[in-house]
């Protein structure tokens, strides 16, 4: 369970005293198993809400708990949570640290000191997971930004996470890369009951979460369903988000009489089927 | 200039499956440390002679293409061009010098300065070759793992070996990254009307500084953001009693120490030639 | 004709062990005027075809006329052009190299040798142009700026230029929503403002789609196919087979083909999308779904 509770958080810059926090009074829960979309624009807190989950930050003020272990605790706990709780961030080049793909999956359970056949399990396992056993001997510099993202997922999984944080995976990879990889988290994550936390500014990718959190401006403003958080495009719009444009359709279809379609439809195959059904 | 990695081939792990790139990298590490206690220290015209002829044989079973490796040599041998001329015309000791060719005002050339600084120039070079060898030959993490193994007694000792080469592996692995991040930041002032092809050497050398702060401040960030990843893949850096595993191995193979018993066998030799030539 | 490339071939790393053709034989046309896409998958070739336009490389075989002049002559300079084609390259950090926000606009201007007035007046325009205050901004810490803000100064600096034409590298990768239709509007903006002709990359055709007036669709270092925006989506099936993520409106269209095979995809927007399905309803006689017909199923 991660537990947010009463989390205030500001940078502390020089000369900037009356800067507003990046987090203010943000109070949630994530049970383990669940699948989370957190959404927002730069600068709404949901890049600081994911370190903080994480315990790469500290909260100014409130509590951060992961598994009952407080974030603010040092020595044997930040350990114990930072085994518990994977991320992966928008740059690959800012987390790969080995030369070739097999070294740097296998970066993490060597830092826990894992006996050497346990490593190799855990990587070849890896590699199979995201099908890239035939990049294991390439040297990572000669891989595309797609595939290095791949890997840096491969060397956090390698890990064996309770939790996974995704801190905006996509936004310098190609669409259809993209989309397969949150469709094999997302298939991950129902196979081995891994939490994943899903931070993007994506309306489009968090269809498939049970659940979307939109935050704007340090606090929480939306914590939902995909459909009833879709359900509020005014209010989306009001704070500079939308929603996919299947749900325009579907939305403006259904005002123009054909009410047998869904209310809110979610994704273009949604709306297929809606479609499809009735014929 | 725009093109700079094409021109830094210093470091770069060819893997032609030549029987250097197969050899265990103690093997590789412990031989270059011995040849370069050789090259430094012979200084007759035979054993000279046979050293050139053991970088030969290196680079026959290299199978590297030479022009490749001369390539490298450019910037030293230019260098060092400068560096003989300096050292012939400007130094000069009474004692050792005492066969004098030229002589006009503080510029004094003499036999044996001719010739002793031409050994230390073929001694640099020696070196240099040894080192690029070393860097084609050995993939980054085999030369890691294979000083690691070696400082090992080192790092019993208290000394922070393992963190250190980490700092290394980290360092190199950046290279390429800053180079792209230096070509990137040459053409976006190239095309706002910097020049770096016109101007005297003053105002060059300035224009090389003006990409040194976003250069750093680049180099900064991307650190700040890796250590982050490490940590949070459970890296914990010097902290005291922590250790990691590995997952690879190495395995000292017959030709291993055929190749190390060929070496030492050749230092000797070159050692005795040395001697006797004197 | 503003660019004419005439079957351009550029290699990386001649002559290493990791030498790498990036162009291919391409040849392609870009009218003044106009907003031109290049679109294409990573490794197409945008990033050096940019290069090359903006003279910051000269390729290995081929020609490259600018308004008629060779540019890639040997006895041509390429520093001549450097303030008529101004480009704006992929991440801000790469273009912002002093340490003030006037300082770094009026670099452009100072390398021109231009009179320090007109300096002052053109930072001034430029920076208002982006939409940032002259006044608060002159002095401000570039290290201190937000994303968005240094994206702005970027491209001020090269507005300050008063170049004919500028090269748009990639301009949204890794913007928010919000982020991406601001800065096209500003886009939009300048280049009515200015009178330029516009040069955009892109690996993805959302934003290029109701932006330009001709798209080049690039593949592995040659041109694929050419045209109007209209005409470029009518080819979807190629387009997926590269890899080029389609707009929204004809992603929505291509998947409907399944209920409605004679679907177009060339559209534009929402409208257009709700359009045609409408007419496709009527005209193959869709059972359009009520809530009375779902009811009737349930029972």
């Amino acid at each position: 369970m991660l537990e947010v509770s009463n989390v205030t958080f500001s940078y502390s810059t020089h000369g900037e005293q009356n800067a507003p926090p990046a987090l203010h009074e943000v109070n949630l829960s994530i049970p383990p198993g669940e699948t989370v979309a957190i959404i927002g624009h730069n600068g709404s807190g949901k890049s600081t809400l994911a370190k903080l989950l994480a315990a790469i930050l500290k909260p100014t003020t409130g509590l951060v708990q992961v598994d009952g272990l407080r974030t603010d605790a040092s020595g044997e706990d930040i350990w114990k949570i930072r085994q518990r709780v994977g991320i992966v961030f928008q740059n690959p080049d800012d987390q790969l640290v080995a030369s070739t793909v097999i070294d740097d999956i296998a970066f993490g359970p060597e830092n826990l000191g894992l006996p050497r056949f346990e490593i190799e399990e855990r990587v070849q396992e890896t590699l199979a997971l995201l099908e890239l056993e035939s990049y294991a001997h390439m040297g990572i510099n000669d891989l595309s930004v797609g595939q290095k993202q791949q890997v840096a997922i491969a060397g956090v999984l390698a890990m064996r996470p309770h939790y996974l944080i995704l801190d905006e995976p996509t936004t310098m990879i190609s669409n259809h890369t993209a989309r397969r990889l949150l469709e094999t988290i997302y298939k991950l994550s129902q196979e081995r009951g891994i939490t994943v936390i899903h931070i993007t500014h994506y309306m489009h990718e968090v269809t498939n979460f049970k659940r979307v959190i939109v935050m704007h401006e340090g606090h929480v403003l939306m914590d939902d369903t995909p459909t009833s958080v879709f359900a509020r495009t005014d209010e989306l719009q009001a704070v500079g988000l939308d929603v996919p444009m299947v749900t325009k359709l579907g939305w403006r279809l259904h005002q123009q009489g054909w009410t047998g379609l869904s209310e809110i439809i979610l994704s273009i195959e949604e709306l297929k089927a809606n479609l499809c059904s009735s014929n | 200039m725009i093109e700079l990695s094409r021109n830094i081939t210093f470091g770069q792990y060819i893997n032609n499956d030549s029987i250097l790139t197969r050899l265990d990298p103690r093997t590789k590490l412990l031989s270059a440390v011995l040849l370069i206690f050789l090259f430094s220290y012979v200084s007759s015209f035979t054993a000279l002679a046979l050293c050139l002829l053991c970088c030969i044989f290196l680079q026959w079973n290299s199978h590297i293409s030479i022009s490749y490796v001369l390539r490298g040599f450019r910037f030293i041998v230019i260098f060092l061009s400068f560096l003989y001329i300096l050292q012939v015309v400007f130094y000069y000791s009474l004692t050792q010098h005492t066969t004098l060719i030229w002589h006009w005002g503080i510029f004094t050339v003499s036999w044996e300065g001719v010739l002793r600084s031409a050994l230390t120039i073929i001694r640099i070079l020696f070196l240099f070759y040894l080192a690029s060898m070393l860097m084609f030959t050995t993939a980054l993490v085999d030369l890691t793992d294979g000083s690691e193994a070696l400082l090992s007694p080192l790092q019993k000792l208290g000394v922070p070996v393992n963190a250190m080469i980490m700092v290394l592996v980290i360092a190199f692995k950046f290279v390429p990254i800053l180079v792209m991040e230096i070509e990137r930041l040459i053409k976006a002032q190239a095309a706002r009307g910097a020049s770096f092809t016109r101007g005297n050497i003053a105002q060059r050398v300035t224009r090389f500084g003006s990409l040194l702060i976003p250069l750093f401040v680049s180099a900064f960030r991307r650190a700040e953001a890796l250590t982050i990843a490490m940590e949070a893949r459970c890296y914990a850096g010097g902290l005291r009693g922590w250790r990691r595993s590995k997952r690879r191995e190495m395995r000292l193979q017959r030709f291993d120490i055929l190749a190390l018993v060929f070496i030492i066998t050749f230092c000797v030799v070159t050692i005795i030639v040395n001697l006797v030539a004197q | 004709m503003l660019f004419e490339l005439r079957d351009v071939h550029y290699v990386y790393m001649r002559g290493t062990p990791f030498a790498f053709e990036a162009l291919t034989g391409l040849s392609l046309s870009i009218p003044a005027n106009q907003t031109v896409a290049l679109v294409g998958p990573t490794k197409a070739g945008k990033s050096t075809v940019v290069d090359l336009l903006a003279g910051l490389m000269k390729p290995g075989t081929g020609t490259i006329l600018f308004e008629g002049t060779d540019i890639t002559a040997s006895s041509f300079n390429a520093e001549r052009i450097r303030s008529t084609v101004g480009v704006v390259f992929q991440s801000p950090e790469a273009q912002i190299f002093e340490e003030t926000v006037g300082k770094d606009v009026s670099f452009g201007p100072r390398r021109k040798k231009v009179p320090l007035a007109e300096s002052r007046r053109l930072v001034q325009e430029s920076l208002e142009a982006v939409g940032l205050s002259y006044e608060d901004f002159r002095t401000r810490y570039t290290y201190a700026l937000s994303g968005g803000e240094k994206r702005r100064v970027a491209i001020a600096g090269v507005l300050a230029l008063q170049p004919k034409v500028i090269i748009f590298d990639e301009p949204t990768a890794g913007l928010d929503p919000r982020g991406r239709r601001e800065l096209l509007d500003l886009i939009v903006k300048l280049k009515q403002r200015h009178n330029l002709s516009v040069v955009y990359t892109s690996s993805s055709l959302e934003d290029v789609i109701e932006l330009a007036d001709i798209i080049h669709i690039l593949n592995n270092g040659r041109l694929a196919f050419s045209g109007t925006p209209r005409e470029i989506l009518a080819r979807v099936h190629e387009l997926t087979e590269l890899d080029i993520a389609l707009p929204e409106a004809a992603q929505i269209s291509l998947a409907l083909r399944e209920v409605f095979p004679t679907m177009r995809t060339d559209v534009l927007n929402l409208a257009e999308l709700e359009e045609e399905i409408i007419k496709h309803a009527a005209e193959v006689q869709f059972i359009a779904p009520t809530k009375m017909d779902r009811e009737t199923k349930a029972q």
